[in-house]
């Protein structure tokens, strides 16, 4: 793959790939260097990229990889045991937005539904794709999305009391 | 009615995540209305919020930067292609070198060789003769040898014919 038709293909991912790496590192200069670092990864493969049939796809998991592989240096990942329902919902009373209410109990979730949920509703990738992005079943798909709804709802609801 | 029970339906789905990209769609138009019937109304917030995207903008210099990372690997291996091509042209001169270099040392080494080998010829010549010498010697040798044992005989015989006679003369 020559250098113009790596970039037609891969360039136009970047803002797709950028949020993503922003939702998981929560930093607009490290999210910045995990996209490019993605680039870099891609490019030294890129002979091998003709025989992938959904570079998309295959790019959004080298980034969670990547991104995965950054947060356990750097232990920032909130894991769904450390955060208790109650200190969650104490934590998002001071939001007023609704959607940043979301976003933070997105952060008590574990990381595969938490990115499902992600790339279902934000990034409206279908089924399909996410299944091949996380390398998931469709059964475990399914799992983890009604896990996360349910969960984002009994919180939300818990918040709106409270 | 009926739309209403497949909305319930739908949100029953959704909450299971066995709704398609279609039915969600249609999930996040109905609650985007203003006027939606009152059994949705306390789970409309919720369901705008899940359906709401997060708002971030992505930095304005980041695609830019992604063509000069990518420029700036394509420039670097095409050096090294460069240095591999010159490292294989230096190897080539190189080993040009080492022919010119090693035939002729290979060729005088030959001709040492060979003078070596007359040198030899010559020493030859003079064992050859040297054992035809050697050889005269011992049939002389042999000869002479030969000369002593017929004297040896002749002595002993005439030794015997003076005993015999010397004891017919004295009985």
């Amino acid at each position: 793959m020559k250098e113009d038709e790596f970039k037609n293909i891969f360039i136009p991912y970047h803002p797709k790939l950028y949020r993503i790496a922003f939702r998981f590192v929560q930093d607009s200069d490290v999210a910045s260097d995990m996209v490019q670092e993605v680039y870099i990864k891609l490019w030294s493969q890129r002979n091998k990229l003709g025989s992938i049939k959904n570079p998309e796809a295959y790019s959004v998991t080298c980034l969670r990889n990547l991104c995965l592989d950054h947060l356990k240096k750097t232990k920032k990942e909130i894991s769904f045991e450390q955060l208790s329902d109650k200190k969650a919902i104490e934590e998002v009373q001071d939001w007023s937005d609704e959607t940043k209410v979301i976003q933070k109990i997105l952060e008590t979730l574990p990381e595969q539904q938490r990115t499902a949920f992600w790339l279902k509703h934000w990034e409206e990738y279908s089924n399909e794709e996410i299944e091949e992005q996380l390398g998931m079943s469709a059964i475990n798909l399914r799992v983890s999305l009604s896990r996360a709804r349910k969960t984002i709802k009994e919180q939300f609801l818990k918040w709106r009391k409270g | 009615m009926k739309n209403t029970v497949n909305i319930k339906e739908l949100i029953t789905l959704y909450f299971e995540g066995k709704t398609n990209t279609q039915q969600e769609s249609f999930l996040k138009e109905f609650f985007s209305q203003e006027n939606i019937p009152e059994a949705y109304k306390k789970e409309q917030l919720l369901m705008q919020a899940l359906f709401q995207k997060d708002d971030i903008s992505i930095p304005t210099d980041l695609e830019q930067k992604l063509h000069s990372t990518i420029n700036s690997l394509a420039l670097q291996e095409k050096q090294h292609k460069l240095f591999a091509f010159n490292k294989w042209k230096w190897m080539a001169v190189a080993a040009i070198l080492t022919i010119a270099i090693s035939l002729p040392l290979y060729f005088n080494q030959i001709t040492q060789h060979d003078e070596t080998a007359q040198i030899s010829q010559v020493d030859k010549n003079k064992i050859q003769e040297a054992q035809k010498a050697l050889l005269l010697l011992s049939k002389n040798y042999n000869k002479g040898l030969e000369q002593l044992t017929m004297s040896q005989e002749t002595l002993s015989e005439s030794t015997r014919a003076l005993n015999k006679h010397l004891i017919i003369s004295n009985p």
